[in-house]
């Protein structure tokens, strides 16, 4: 009996290693081929990077038109970003005496170094204006409504954590760009003593000098900066980014997917694949299975009682839509990378300033705002425009269509109406300050308060606001008033990131082109 | 969607492919070892030879200098830089010229501690520094883009490479550069201190600090420098710049008030050399200490000649600007003027005594713009150079036929007088104050005499014989009582 | 209905061919990333210093000398027959050895090395390596420690 029961181990245990091919692959594949709806499902669900997605997913959502791909953009270039970017991290070394030459090894030396870093730098122009398009869609199609407006703040985390991202990177290179840049936005963190000062309070109160310490470690931008910057890049923010990112597509689906119209005409879903009707998600489920309601998913009303005609099976319609667009980001950067390389000018110098010394791109919207008033145009302008970005859900709760451009009519005559008015009133503040110049050309005695307070940026900020109570009174509209303060910035931003960017010389002086600046 | 993907992924592909061609097969260092390679087997002239051409590898070549702080991959394309047999050939195979390899092999010293360029670079835009981010391009090829296209180059490589022996060669002290065969570095060095730069300039704590330091002006990178003033039609190259600017000051910093000074071609294409040799990045600070002692003559010349003229005749003979005469400039009444006491001059050297002059070299002028106390530990003087000049002083005191000074600063008797009537007198028109200014504040023509150390340094006598004598060609029609006065009113500044 | 059904399959089967290419094109493209983030790994160039060093020409070595260059880790020996250059690392665990009257001892496991290199006792698995000596153009000696030879191998003069 002993000696059988030995023997069945013992012939049991070779069955196993004959079958270990085939049990170690079930063990990790748990699902059947993708023949079936349940199939389906069952592939997305039991595989941890796909079930962040439903199963089912709407037809709407998959519109090109509707969302444009651009959170797909957004998220395919941070992926890119985290590869290249650890890529990076093997060569690159964090020392003020080393970074420079470390990256004149990636640039020179280094197989496939000079690619990857370009990558790296073109993925990031392609996340942040991906970044800043995909609010700009989620806006103007009132996606931040019905229970969105939770995701509507993740969702400016997330922009801000962009931005410090790209502008702790911009340093670790350690050259004058990175330098000289790098002291316009520590500046920038420490012009609370503009105002500070104005009161006479900086002695008690150096909420300017505070900060900037807080983001250099020290008095100048020095190893203990570069140490900070790299510590930020590489790990504190990447590790708030991604769980800030999860929270994001989590309450995607726990808000019931995208928004979407609640009445969807069939010719907006014109070329959109059917989804196959004739089996449900729980036929050809083993008897044995059982169900269990894991959460309720928000919407005016259960799905049950509707029927899934408008979804489709998320695999693999959904997943070759994602997938085009990450390899659609992929190739659109390879393709900078190539021929466009990343800019690395000379060792920084602290004894010689760039001339002009210009922030980031993104950034320059705000640094010719700055060239004003550092601490209206550097903190007071961007803390108000975010503060006003994410009281935009609390603020307009008004019941209405949502998941259309524009919402309808009124909507879009406002924005296209704002457009203009926002592109009249910035390019006319350029066009008399860069002829007349600002209060101190004309009262050279002027103190600072007052230009602190009064300059192109709060002129327009407050014109801005005014133009949209003009709208709330006019259409009696929370929303629209929404629409045209929200396009009214976004053309200032543009308009001013343009301008500082092509613009702006050597002193800050206006040159219509590059090949006028004086040269030395 | 699909096609998307297949388009997409397909130009990813090809990128990617170009890169890995671009990368691993398109670089011109593999052509040139290639042909080194096969001019080698060419050359190979037994078995041994012919074996060792066989296993020679195409791969990236590279120097490591710690203690440099560089990566020389210049070797990657210049492979027959030992190699005699490549004399003949051109650049990049051939042979490095002349016999300095003997003695500064590449293994220890690299390449661009000498040639300057980009070490860590791969091609030749990337190597010799045509990067315009890259602010130590390869010297020969500065020397090219100093050559307008008319004239020839203004300075040959040869002479410009002697920039670099300084940053190793730079003890035991300035004059025994020479020994090393850096012939132009050395005449630069001469010239540099026979024409009294030291007077203003400070090398490694030797010289005054009236002017710019010019320890570690050889680092100075391209964008650090102005070229708003500079002539049109010059290139605008770090040597021709310090060429332009000792050429004609003015003509390239307006405010200076560095002197002209009358060098030829030669000598100027020297001293930039010199100019450019003093780096930071060098690796022996040269120590004061360890120079050598000048002769009296020498070192009035190193120390004194940039403001008391190179015989001691003071700075009538200062120019700023090539084109204008001292008169000129007197007449401009240029505010910075700088104003140096003229030495060699009968009245003062028959009158004081070497303790006076020592005095004023050792303490010096406080409070004026320029004679700085000329002690050891502020311009690097040595003790024995400043008697040496005391000496040399001597010297003049023979061409004046005075067998010995009178000593008036000794003589401590003081003079009475009324220093309020001596005020008026002093500020009268065509008096004093005209050009020692208000209450002895000095001015562009005549030194301050509001001075502390002026005041204690001269006695009574002193400055009535001064008054009385017709120093600068300015006779003094005072009556004796007045003089008593203004002495009088001189001495109530002391304090 | 029958035309409309194979109409239908024709379409499947051209958009599974579509999706076939796509999918090749795709992996292929991320395969060759793949190759491409491997390759970055590996360095073209290390940092270290050189392999081969100079030492002399070879009239400044003397016969039956001995020199160790300690910066290398390398003992330079000439004979009547020729130059050598020995390895000083042990062959156990990369200690460096010590000269010895007899040979090479190492302080870290007690391997003891005669003369040639040869392991007399301890853990030592190997001999000292011996590295390949060679003439180089200019008519100095160079050392390559990146190359062994046979031990006993000596650049014949």
């Amino acid at each position: 009996m002993e000696n059988k029961k030995k023997l069945d181990a013992i012939g049991m245990f070779f069955t196993n290693l004959r079958d270990f091919p085939k049990t170690f692959r079930q063990s990790f594949i748990r699902h059947d081929k993708a023949t079936s709806d349940r199939a389906r499902s069952q592939r997305i669900l039991s595989n941890l990077f796909l079930h962040i997605h439903s199963t089912k997913v709407h037809r709407f959502s998959l519109k090109p038109t509707f969302t444009l791909g651009l959170g797909v953009c957004a998220v395919s270039s941070f992926l890119i970003l985290l590869i290249t970017g650890v890529m990076l991290m093997v060569y690159y070394k964090p020392s003020i005496s080393l970074a420079y030459d470390s990256v004149k090894d990636i640039q020179f030396v280094v197989p496939s170094g000079r690619f990857i870093r370009n990558l790296h730098r073109w993925a990031t122009y392609i996340m942040l204006v991906s970044v800043f398009a995909h609010m700009a869609r989620v806006f103007y199609t009132a996606s931040y409504k019905r229970g969105r407006s939770f995701n509507w703040l993740i969702g400016l985390v997330l922009l801000v954590l962009t931005l410090i991202l790209s502008f702790t990177g911009y340093l670790l290179p350690w050259d004058q760009l990175a330098y000289w840049a790098t002291t316009i936005g520590s500046n920038i963190a420490g012009s609370f003593r503009e105002l500070t000062d104005a009161l006479g309070i900086t002695h008690v109160l150096d909420i300017g000098g505070f900060m900037k310490v807080l983001v250099l470690g020290s008095e100048e931008i020095g190893q203990e900066a570069l140490t900070r910057f790299y510590w930020l890049h590489v790990m504190v923010l990447p590790a708030v980014f991604v769980l800030f990112l999860s929270i994001h597509m989590w309450r995607i689906r726990k808000d019931g997917g995208l928004s979407r119209p609640d009445n969807i005409r069939e010719d907006e879903l014109k070329g959109i694949p059917k989804g196959d009707l004739s089996e449900s998600v729980f036929s050809g489920a083993p008897p044995e299975k059982t169900y269990g309601l894991m959460g309720l998913v928000k919407g005016t009303s259960p799905a049950v009682g509707r029927g899934p005609e408008q979804t489709l099976s998320s695999w693999p319609t959904l997943f070759i839509a994602e997938l085009a667009v990450f390899v659609a980001t992929l190739a659109v950067v390879c393709i900078l990378a190539f021929f466009l390389d990343a800019p690395l000018k000379e060792m920084a110098n602290p004894a010689v300033p760039e001339n002009p010394a210009k922030a980031p791109w993104y950034f320059l919207g705000l640094q010719e705002l700055v060239s004003y008033s550092a601490f209206m145009g550097g903190v007071v302008i961007p803390g108000v425009v975010l503060l006003g970005l994410g009281l935009i859900p609390y603020l307009d709760r008004e019941e209405q269509e949502i998941g259309r451009w524009f919402d309808n009519k009124a909507g879009k005559h406002v924005a296209f109406i704002s457009f203009f008015f926002s592109l009249i009133v910035v390019i006319g503040m350029l066009v008399l300050t860069v002829n007349l110049g600002w209060l101190r050309n004309w009262f050279p005695q002027i103190p600072q308060i007052v230009i602190t307070f009064v300059n192109p940026g709060t002129i327009l900020v407050i014109t801005f606001m005014f133009w949209s109570f003009r709208c709330m009174e006019k259409y009696k509209s929370i929303r629209i008033a929404a629409i045209s303060l929200f396009t009214c910035f976004l053309v200032a931003y543009v308009i001013l990131t343009y301008f500082a960017t092509y613009h702006r010389g050597p002193n800050w002086d206006f040159y219509w082109l590059k090949s006028q600046w004086p040269g030395h | 969607m699909k096609i998307i993907i297949l388009i997409g992924s397909s130009i990813i592909l090809i990128v990617l492919l170009l890169e890995a061609y671009h990368e691993n097969l398109g670089m011109a260092w593999q052509a040139y070892q290639t042909v080194y390679r096969k001019e080698m087997s060419t050359e190979a002239q037994n078995k041994d030879e012919k074996s060792s051409t066989d296993r020679y590898e195409i791969k990236m070549r590279q120097v490591v200098l710690p203690e440099f702080n560089r990566v020389d991959r210049c070797i990657s394309c210049h492979v027959g830089m030992e190699d005699p047999r490549m004399t003949e050939k051109t650049n990049p195979l051939k042979s490095h010229p002349g016999d300095i390899l003997e003695n500064h092999e590449v293994e220890k010293f690299g390449c661009t501690i000498c040639h300057e360029g980009q070490g860590r670079g791969i091609t030749t835009f990337q190597a010799h520094g045509q990067d315009r981010y890259w602010p130590y391009p390869l010297l020969d090829l500065s020397v090219k883009v100093a050559a307008t296209s008319e004239s020839k180059p203004k300075v040959s490589s040869t002479d410009l490479l002697q920039s670099s022996c300084y940053q190793c060669h730079n003890a035991p002290d300035l004059f025994r550069i020479a020994d090393i065969g850096a012939e132009t570095l050395a005449s630069g060095i001469g010239v540099f201190v026979d024409n009294g730069c030291l007077s203003c300039h400070r090398v490694n704590g030797v010289g005054t600090n009236s002017g710019i330091e010019l320890s570690g002006i050889g680092d100075k990178q391209l964008s650090e420098y102005d070229f708003s003033s500079f002539p049109e039609e010059e290139e605008k190259t770090i040597f021709n710049w310090h060429y332009q600017h000792l050429k004609n000051p003015r003509s390239v910093v307006p405010t200076s008030l560095m002197p002209y000074i009358d060098l030829s071609e030669k000598e100027i294409r020297s001293v930039v050399i010199y100019l450019l040799s003093l780096k930071k990045r060098g690796y022996s600070e040269l120590s004061k200490f360890a120079r050598k002692r000048l002769g009296g003559k020498e070192a009035f010349r190193a120390f004194c000649a940039g403001c008391h003229g190179r015989n001691g005749q003071g700075n009538v003979t200062i120019q700023f600007a090539k084109e204008n005469t001292v008169e000129e400039e007197l007449l401009e009444g240029k505010k910075d003027r700088v104003i140096a006491t003229s030495l060699n001059n009968r009245n003062l050297l028959s009158s004081v005594s070497d303790q006076f002059l020592r005095q004023a070299i050792v303490n010096g002028r406080r409070g004026t713009r320029i004679m700085p106390a000329s002690t050891f530990e502020n311009t690097g003087i040595f003790p024995e150079e400043v008697d040496a000049v005391i000496k040399l002083i001597d010297e003049w005191r023979k061409e004046y036929n005075i067998a010995a000074p009178k000593n008036l600063d000794l003589d401590r008797t003081e003079i009475k007088g009324d220093s309020e009537k001596g005020k008026i007198v002093y500020h009268m028109k065509d008096s004093c104050s005209q050009c020692h200014g208000e209450n002895g504040a000095g001015s562009e023509v005549a030194p301050q005499l509001n001075n502390q150390d002026f005041l204690q340094l001269a006695s009574d006598s002193y400055i009535k014989s001064t008054i009385l004598s017709d120093r600068m060609s300015v006779p003094s029609n005072l009556t004796d009582e007045q003089i008593n006065n203004v002495i009088a009113y001189i001495r109530s500044w002391q304090k | 209905m029958n035309f409309e059904k194979r109409g239908e399959e024709e379409g499947v089967t051209r958009r599974d061919f579509l999706g076939l290419m796509a999918l090749g094109a795709f992996s292929a493209a991320m395969i060759m990333s793949l190759i491409g983030l491997l390759k970055f790994m590996k360095p073209a160039l290390l940092p270290d210093v050189s392999h081969t060093f100079k030492i002399g020409r070879l009239k400044d070595i003397p016969v039956d000398s001995t020199k160790i260059y300690a910066e290398q880790k390398v003992l330079v020996k000439r004979d009547s027959e020729g130059v050598a250059a020995i390895s000083l690392i042990c062959t156990h665990l990369g200690c460096v050895v010590k000269r010895t009257e007899e040979g090479f001892a190492c302080p870290c496991h007690g391997s003891f090395f005669d003369n040639q290199g040869r392991v007399l006792k301890g853990p030592a698995p190997k001999p000292l390596p011996w590295f390949e000596v060679s003439l180089d153009p200019s008519g100095k000696l160079v050392v390559n420690t990146g190359k062994e030879v046979p031990l006993g191998t000596k650049l014949t003069v």
